[in-house]
Parts: C-alpha cells; structure tokens; sequence
C-alpha cells in the first residue's frame, strides 16, 4: 500500500477468454465500492506472435477443432480484432454507470507486462484459480469464475494489531452499506478494532469481532462456518495465493489479499 | 230512387260504420290502474308451440317464429324462454389453455358452471407465487452450493486435465500459448519462451526432439479440448437435472394444493400435470433474468410474456348469471359474433395471436340453453347462415376466420378445440321468409322443425278488449309514459281495430299501438295534462296521418282542380267511379279512379288496356278475365259473344294490381252495353266472381274515406255514397267524420252482394230477372244488355257475310 493509504486502480486482464462478463461486472462493482479507477487490459502476447516463426508451429483452431499453419499477418490481424473486442465487451458489459474506466493494449510477456504496469497501489484482478499473471508489488482481488456481485458481510482476517486488511474491508463495508465480521487473532485488541471499524463508517450495530485463530485457511473456513459474506479481505501470504487457494476454492466469494 | 233491386239495399246505420270499445266491464280511472299482461297475449299457438320446442331435447327441433313486423314477438317469446332455461341444467364453462405440445391447437376444457374464474385465479396466484419462490429457491445456499459445486467439478476437471497437460508439456520444456482463435505450442528454456530466431540455431536433433515432443503433445491438446464439450455437456445435463430436482421440490406443494382444488375434474388434472411439466422444462423463465428476458422478447412475438402460456383463458363462464341455462340475443350475428373469434394483433408487421385472444360468440355463450336471433339480420350476414347450420348438424361450434373464407392470409393462425354445442335456436323473421327458406333451403326443415306462428290480431270481444287494455296500459308503464284514462283506451282500441282493418278484429300488432300512444303522451305532456285522453290519442293518429298524407292531398287537389277527371254527381254511360288504396311506406290512402268502358261488334274480347300496355297485374287480369265468364254465363249461352269491349283507368299511369275493381268494372260494361248511365255520386269497389256475386275486398275503410274527401271538398249533396261488398260491413272502422256525415244523412255506405243489385243501385233501373219464357225483363239491364249483343251478333254475321271469313272486331 502506498503511503496515501488508498487504492489507485483495480486492473483487469480482459485479453482470450481470461475474463468474462461477470467478471466485469464483478470487477466494476469492486472498483465502485473502493472508489478507484478500472483499469483494463489486452496484452497481445510477443510469444503467440512469434509462433508463426517456428516451421513446425500450427494453431489448433476452436469451434473447428482443427490444426491450421501459423500465418503471422493472420495472427497479428486475430490480435488485434480480439483486443478490439475485448474493448466492445467492457463497453457493452459495463455501459457509462459512472465508474471510471481505461482499457489499454499491451504487446510482451503477459505475466511481465503486467508487473511492469502494476504499482504498489494498484490491486490486480484474478479470475480463476489458475488465472495468469502475477504482479509481486501489487494486492490482488481474486475472483471465482462466473461470480455475481451479492450482499452479505464485509469479512476482514486481522493478525495483528495494524493488519491493514481492516481499513480496506471498513471502507468496503462502509460503501456497500453492509456489515462487518472482523476474524482477529488472539493479538488484537477487540475495542480498537470496533472504535476503529466505526471511525472508518461502518455502523456500530453491525461490527461484530470474533476472536479466533487465524493462521491457517481452515482455521478461517471454520470460522467463517455458514455465513454470507460478499469478500473476504487479508493480507497477502507471504507464501502466495497457494496458500489460500483452498479458502478460495471452498468459499467461491472474492478475496482481496492486500 | 227506388226499384224492386234496390229496395232491400239499405245504406248501412251508422252504428254500424264504426264498432266503439266496450270497456263497461273493466272498472278503472287510469291504465295505472290495472295489472300488467306479462308475456305473450293471445297466442295461444305459438306460445304452445314455443314451450314445445324449448322443452323438446331432440336434435332438430329449434324454433322458428314468424308474424307480422311489429308483433314484439322477441320480447314476449323471451318470457316463455327464460322460464324453460330456469329449469335447464346449469352449464358448463370453457376456459382455453395452452397446448404445450402443439402451440397453434389450444385446448379447450370444461369445468363445471361458475368454476372457471377459480380455476383461471387460482393458475394465475400459483404463477405469481412461483415467480417469487422458485428464484428465491435458486438463490439459497443449498442450490448455489450444489450448483457451485458441480461447476466446479466440470471446471477442476477441465483445468486438472489442463494443468496435466501443462506440466507434462514443461517437462519437456514446451509451452502451450492461448492464441486468439485457439493454442499453439513453443520450447521454452529457463521459463521463457525461445524466440524463433534462437531455436533455428539450435541443432537439428535438438529441434527434431523438440519438433518430436510437440506433435506428441499436440495430439494430447487436441484429445484435451475434444473432451471439453462432452464435460461441458456433462455440466449442463447435471446442472439442468439439478435444476429439475430443485424446481420440482419447490413446485411440488404449490401444484399439489392447485390440484388438490380440481381434483373432481381429470382433464384439468391432465392440464395441470402438463403444465408442471413444462413448467419444470422451462424453469429458467422463473430463475435466470437473462433468460427471462429472452424468453419475454421471443413471447412479445405472441403478445405474451414468458410465463402467460401458463394463464387460463377464461371463454365462457356461468358465474355471472343466476340459476339455469342463460337465453343469449344476439342482435348483430356476423360470423364473428355468432361462432367467436381470434384476435390478432400486429407486432414488427406481422399479424400474431396465442390462445387468450380467443373470445367467445353468441353459440358460445348460449351454450346449454337458448339463443335468439333475427332471421333476416341472420341472413344478411356473409356466411353466419351456413355457419349456424354446421354447427346444428355437427353438434360443436367451431371459431371459423373470415379471413381464411375469402383468401387472406394470416401469418400466426391457431387452430382451437371446437366446443361442443347444445343450443336451442329460436329465429324470428316474418311469415314471406319463412316460406320462402323453408321451399328453397333443404336444411331448413332439418333444423327448425317447430314452427311458432304468432298471430296478427284477435278476435274482439270485451274479454279481449279488456286485454289489450291492460297490455297497451302496461306498455306506457314500461315506457315510462304518462298513463291512459277510459276514453285514452278506448280510443287506442279502437285504433287497433282499425289497424286490423277489421271491426270484429284488435291488431297484435302492438308496436304501432306503441307508437300511437307515445305520441299521445308527448301532445299530453306538452298540454300539461298528467294522463292521456282520447283527444290526445286521437291528435296522434291524425298527427301521423297529417305527416304521410302529401301525396294524398296531391291526389286530391288534382281531382279538385279538375286536373284528374272524377266526377261526384250527374249520370254517364259506360262511367263508373271505382275506388283504390295506394300504399306508401306504413301509410295507405284511398282514392277514386275514373273506369270506363267502350263497346263495339267484336269477337267476345274484352281488352283490359292496363294489362294490354302491361300496367295491369296479373290478379287484375284476372278479375278482367272473371268479367268475360260472367258475361258469356249470363247473356252467351245461346249465341256467341260477338262484343269487343275496352277497359281502362282513365289517367291511370301507374300499375293497377288487384281484383277490387272488378265489379266496377263490370258496372261500366253492363252501363255501356245497356246504354243506361250509371250514378256518379257514387264509387264503387268490390270484386265479382263468374256468378256475379260481390266479393270481399282489402282496404274498405281507406277507399270509402278517399271517396268522402272528395266529396266534402267539393260539398256533400245528401245523395253520395260508396257501394262495397257487403261481406265488408264487418271491417267498418270509418273516420268520425264520416259516421257523422252518414249518421246526418249527408252521406251513405251501401252493401252490395251481387252485381244486379249494385247496377239497380248505380242505373236507378232494376238488374231484372228471366221471366217463365227465359227473357229478361222488358226494359231491365238485363234486357238491355242482351238485346245489346244480340244487335251485334248480327251485325257481326252481316259483316262477315259481306267479307267472307270475318276479321276478329
């Protein structure tokens, strides 16, 4: 996070299928509830180009399911109608409701491209437990495949004390006008975390803290048991999103690991 | 005058020219007074043969009612038929439904009377309730957890088979990459992709092996996305049966307690399980917006939203009616009115329908009891006869598009269950159509067997009279009239008399009485008397007279003027004046007409010259002929006919049609062959049959009063007077003027029974009869009129003796 304390932009890798309607929608949603831009982007990948250099390279073509040769002005020109509809989808998806937007074309290695383009305060967006890219600076918001936004409470996973997972989800909570299940460790203050938590907007009947252990995902999912929530914010493993990859998988709700 | 043929020809007493009512034995002030006939009066035949016809239950025997226009027949036979349907079964609704199977067929269902809008509410309050509880059933935890959980599933399928590939294929140092149509694969050394340039530098087995590797993953790729579609269909089939399983748990209790309301009724039963079952095929209308949205898209090409297939429409129902079977009127039976119709409504140019746009017609709504109709607005109308008959012969109606009848096409058409009919039809029409359909339409006999002859008038008694005082007073109640007093009544009864143009007589007609009396009331109300009085009664029929009679003024104002040869005094040869009624629209009116007669040799021709210019009908030509045989049957018997007379109606430029002048035709031939000259002063009508005898004509009263204007315009002289039969004594209703005038002795009705004593009465010399020696009396008409002929027998044989073979005269 950078010392503004603030989010910059949510950015969103719309290029071959790696995000759908949904998830623009599901994005946007995000974007609005943070009050920062969505920024997204079609990289046109410089090793896709550079098959049609290989003599032995074909394309296996869908809905066909046949092999094709590689011809690069074809492929170059399959580039850039894709990149233009992906710009037709986040228009067509997201019609003019206010939230600032910006779509941008990239060309490099995607998973590059986009660590060149993030900064610190900047929160990349997954969809998919396998979705590429990976931007080691910036938090990311990872999306199930196929989520529609819903109500439910804002959960924040606080281990300490200055866990900053509890200003983000305040802010969530406070826009979305839902409540707020803060998960703390046994090493944060219950009534800092609830007069802080009202500070930020959130209104002081819908706070609710439970302490519990919070090292491990189980831990979470268990303490999360049949709740409804609509995100789950914490901070980044240090290990990576394998970590909570079975969190994720078990919970199908969006997480924002900052 | 007198002679031994007139002697007994007595003017007819006055009392006599005009019957008054006799209402002594009815005690009453005002009509207000008395009780109301409900109901048919005074027809006793066709209220039999109406109860008959609604009580009979087999096929065929509908109602056909016939009578005079005027006769309110429709109103009072409904009386009779309201009290048949009560006790009819009460019948069944209709609804239509959606054929799921078949869209353009709808179905058709009857419930028992009055459950149909249940039936429709109920249907409507189950969707309405889905349509909040099933997507509510999809947005539970359970369902978004199962469903998540197959997706995932499928998908951590799709992406392990992937994820194997990839691995497999890195540990090969190969790369799949996502191209924009599809994947492509490349070496990969230290986690980059190596450029083309590079891996051309590489050494030929290097690239061999690599080229190897990537042929033998490309087949991998292409089993791994082959196999993408059977897992996807995998997902939707276990999606779609989860669907299934939680709609039909969420659907189950709802349709149950649906059925549980009809469970009397198994073919809505059937519907009901039918419509569960679409229901759950179509069960994303209620779930997914997205598909709600397509579905309403694709519906408003049927004028329907997604979820309105499932709606009743409600055709015909009994739940607004009371106790048995209803009796339908249809006034305006087009075939659209009569056996329903499809609506249709045009979206994006094309003409659409669906099946609650089906509405019922007048067989519909009448089925299970009565329905009544106007004969000729039945037949006026293209195709509703033919219509009609089909649905009597197949006992079902069914809803029949005219556009399809005269080769329009329609681009969304249905093609609805027929109804089953049972109907009892009652036409009404008048007595010429009847006759007319029932000699020229072969069905008709098979479907309307009864026939209810309502009758135009009754016999006229006290009795009777009374009657048609409590009808007429029943009348202005329902009007809303001013009420008549006793001599208000007696003269409307009278006036129904001489409707009936016939003393002895009170018209059923009672339309015109009707007409009559609300005029009365209007002059009443407008003199601020509160009840209406003879005077009124009386104002209004010379009101209506005053308003028909220009023509007739016109007639007369020529005949006065000289303008049309009539004379009213004085004696002329072969001259008579005879007496027609012209009848224009509702009003008729008497007027003299001049006949004349010329005489000559002939061969025994009498030319008629209205038929010889055809202007003369063929009943004229008729009673023409008549004279001949009278003629030749009294003066020929010995000796041929050797006379050529002509006839004609002098000034006459119209058609003559009619016998009623005939004996005044033959008073002018016997005149001309007689050579005596007839009275002036006096018209005449009557026809005559062979043997002289004077016969019964229509219209009696109108020709008398034509004959008497004449005669006060120009100044009555005590010695006027009209000849007419003397069977019509008894139709007497003459104008009060006239009576007054006969009664004075200013003017005179003579009955005449045979043609001798009304030559008596116009020559002022007896008819004569044969003496022992078979002549007739010296000096007599008679006698005259044979020696007459005689005179031109011979003249006739001397002409033919001079010229061989006579020419005809």
């Amino acid at each position: 996070m950078s010392e503004s304390d603030g989010f910059r932009r949510l950015v969103l890798d719309i290029g071959h299928g790696a995000a759908d309607a949904a998830a623009l929608r599901a994005a946007e949603a995000f974007a609005r509830l943070l009050g920062v831009e969505l920024h997204c982007v079609f990289i046109e990948d410089e090793a896709v180009l550079a098959l049609a250099g290989l003599p032995f390279a074909r394309e296996y073509r869908l809905p066909t399911h046949d092999w094709s040769p590689i011809d690069a002005s074809a492929l170059a020109a399959e580039l850039r109608h894709a990149a233009v509809q992906a710009r037709q989808l986040l228009d067509r998806t997201l019609g003019d409701d206010g939230v600032p937007r910006a779509f941008e074309v990239l060309r490099g290695e995607p998973a590059a491209c986009l660590a060149g383009l993030c900064r610190t305060d900047d929160i990349v967006v997954r969809v998919g437990p396998q979705a590429r890219g990976a931007a080691p600076l910036a938090s990311c918001l990872l999306l199930p495949r196929g989520f529609q936004p819903r109500g439910g409470a804002v959960v924040a996973v606080m281990a300490g004390d200055d866990d900053p997972a509890l200003e983000v989800a305040c802010r969530i909570a406070a826009a979305a006008g839902d409540g707020l299940m803060v998960l703390a460790g046994r090493a944060v203050d219950e009534a800092s975390v609830r007069a802080r938590a009202v500070a930020a907007g959130v209104p002081v009947g819908r706070v609710v803290v439970r302490c519990v252990a919070v090292g491990k995902p189980a831990d979470i999912l268990s303490a999360l048991g049949g709740m409804r929530e609509q995100v789950i914010v914490m901070a980044r493993p240090a290990a990576g999103e394998a970590e909570v990859a079975g969190l994720f998988e078990g919970r199908r709700v969006p997480m924002l690991l900052i | 005058m007198s002679s031994e043929d007139t002697q007994f020809i007595r003017a007819v007493a006055p009392e006599r020219l005009h019957r008054a009512a006799d209402l002594g034995g009815l005690a009453f002030e005002t009509t207000a007074d008395l009780a109301a006939l409900p109901g048919l009066v005074h027809q006793q035949r066709a209220q039999e043969a109406i109860s008959f016809g609604a009580a009979m239950g087999q096929r065929g025997f509908n109602i056909f009612a016939i009578g005079a226009g005027g006769a309110r027949m429709q109103h009072a036979a409904k009386t009779l038929l309201d009290d048949a349907a009560r006790a009819r079964a009460y019948p069944r609704d209709w609804v239509y439904v959606a054929n799921f199977a078949e869209a353009h067929r709808p179905v058709a269902l009857a419930l028992p009377g009055g459950r149909a809008p249940g039936f429709q509410k109920a249907v409507h309050d189950l969707i309405d309730d889905l349509r909040v509880s099933l997507p509510a059933v999809f947005e539970s935890e359970d369902y978004q957890k199962r469903r998540g959980s197959i997706e995932q599933a499928i998908q951590a399928k799709n992406e392990q088979a992937f994820a194997a590939l990839n691995e497999r294929a890195a540990a090969k140092n190969i790369v799949i990459l996502r191209t924009p149509m599809g994947f492509g694969m490349a070496p990969v050394k230290n986690g980059k992709v190596v450029p083309p340039a590079e891996f051309n530098g590489w050494p030929e087995a290097a690239q061999q092996e690599t080229q190897a590797a990537i042929a033998e993953l490309e087949k991998e790729l292409e089993q791994t996305l082959r196999a993408i579609p059977r897992t996807e269909k995998a997902q939707r089939d276990a999606l779609r049966a989860l669907d299934r399983e939680t709609a039909e748990v969420a659907v189950a209790p709802p349709f149950e307690h649906l059925k549980a309301a009809f469970a009397d009724l198994p073919a809505v039963l059937a519907h009901i399980e039918a419509m569960r079952a679409d229901l759950l095929e179509n069960v994303q209308y209620f779930v997914s917006p997205e598909a709600a949205a397509q579905g309403a898209a694709q519906a408003a090409m049927r004028l329907a939203g997604p979820f309105d297939r499932y709606e009743i429409n409600v055709f015909v129902t009994q739940a607004d009616h009371g106790a048995g079977a209803p009796v339908i009127e249809e006034p305006h039976p087009t075939l659209a009115n009569l056996v329903g119709r499809i609506e249709y409504q045009q979206v994006q140019g094309a003409l659409v329908t669906n099946f609650r746009l089906i509405k019922a017609g007048a067989l519909h709504r009448a089925n299970g009891g009565m329905i009544l109709l106007d004969a000729r607005s039945l037949l006026s109308e293209p195709y509703s006869w033919q219509a009609l008959k089909r649905a009597l012969l197949r006992q079902e109606v069914t809803i029949e598009d005219v556009a399809r009848f005269i080769g329009l096409a329609t681009t969304v058409s249905l093609e609805p269950d027929p109804i089953p009919l049972d109907v009892k039809v009652v036409l009404f029409g008048d007595r010429m159509l009847y006759y007319m359909l029932i000699s020229l339409d072969p069905e008709m006999a098979q479907h309307f067997k009864v026939l209810a002859d309502f009758d135009d008038e009754m016999d006229r008694s006290p009795e009777s009279e009374a009657m048609l005082a409590r009808l007429i007073g029943g009348m202005a109640a329902e009007g809303g009239l001013r009420p008549l007093d006793r001599g208000g009544v007696a003269r409307a009864i009278e006036h129904a008399a001489r409707v009936a143009d016939d003393a002895g007589k009170l018209t059923l007609m009672v339309e015109r009485l009707q007409d009559v009396v609300a005029e009365a009331d209007h002059l009443a109300g407008r003199a601020g008397r509160g009840v209406i009085g003879a005077a009124d009664i009386e104002q209004a029929i010379a009101g209506r007279i005053h308003r028909g009679a220009r023509i007739q003024e016109r007639g007369r104002e020529m005949i006065l003027r000289d303008i049309a040869l009539i004379e009213t005094s004085g004696a002329r040869v072969g001259q008579v004046n005879g007496l027609s009624v012209l009848s224009l629209g509702d009003y008729a009116f008497g007027q003299p007409s001049r006949i004349t007669c010329q005489v000559r040799p002939g061969a025994g021709r009498i030319i008629d010259i209205e038929r010889e210019v055809k202007l003369g009908g063929p009943i004229h030509s008729k009673g023409v002929l008549i004279l001949s045989g009278f003629l030749a049957g009294r003066y020929a018997l010995e000796v041929p006919m050797s006379l050529t007379a002509s006839l004609v109606f002098e000034q006459s430029y119209g058609g003559v049609e009619g016998d009623s002048a005939s004996s005044a035709e033959l008073y002018s031939l016997l005149s001309a062959l007689a050579e005596v000259p007839l009275r002036q002063d006096l018209a005449v009508t009557g026809s005559v049959n062979q043997h002289g005898m004077v016969q019964a004509i229509g219209g009696v009263n109108e020709k008398i009063e034509g004959f008497f204007d004449i005669c006060a315009a120009r100044g009555l002289t005590g010695t006027q007077g009209v000849m007419i039969p003397a069977s019509n004594v008894q139709h007497l209703m003459l104008r009060a003027d006239v009576v007054a005038a006969c009664a004075a002795g200013r003017f005179a009705v003579y009955p005449v029974a045979s043609i001798d004593e009304g030559i008596a009465l116009l020559a002022g010399v007896p008819a004569g009869g044969r003496g022992a020696d078979g002549a007739y009396a010296e000096g007599s008409v008679n006698r005259r009129v044979e020696d007459r002929l005689r005179r031109f027998a011979a003249a006739r044989r001397e002409a033919e003796g001079e010229h061989g073979e006579g020419k005809p005269g």
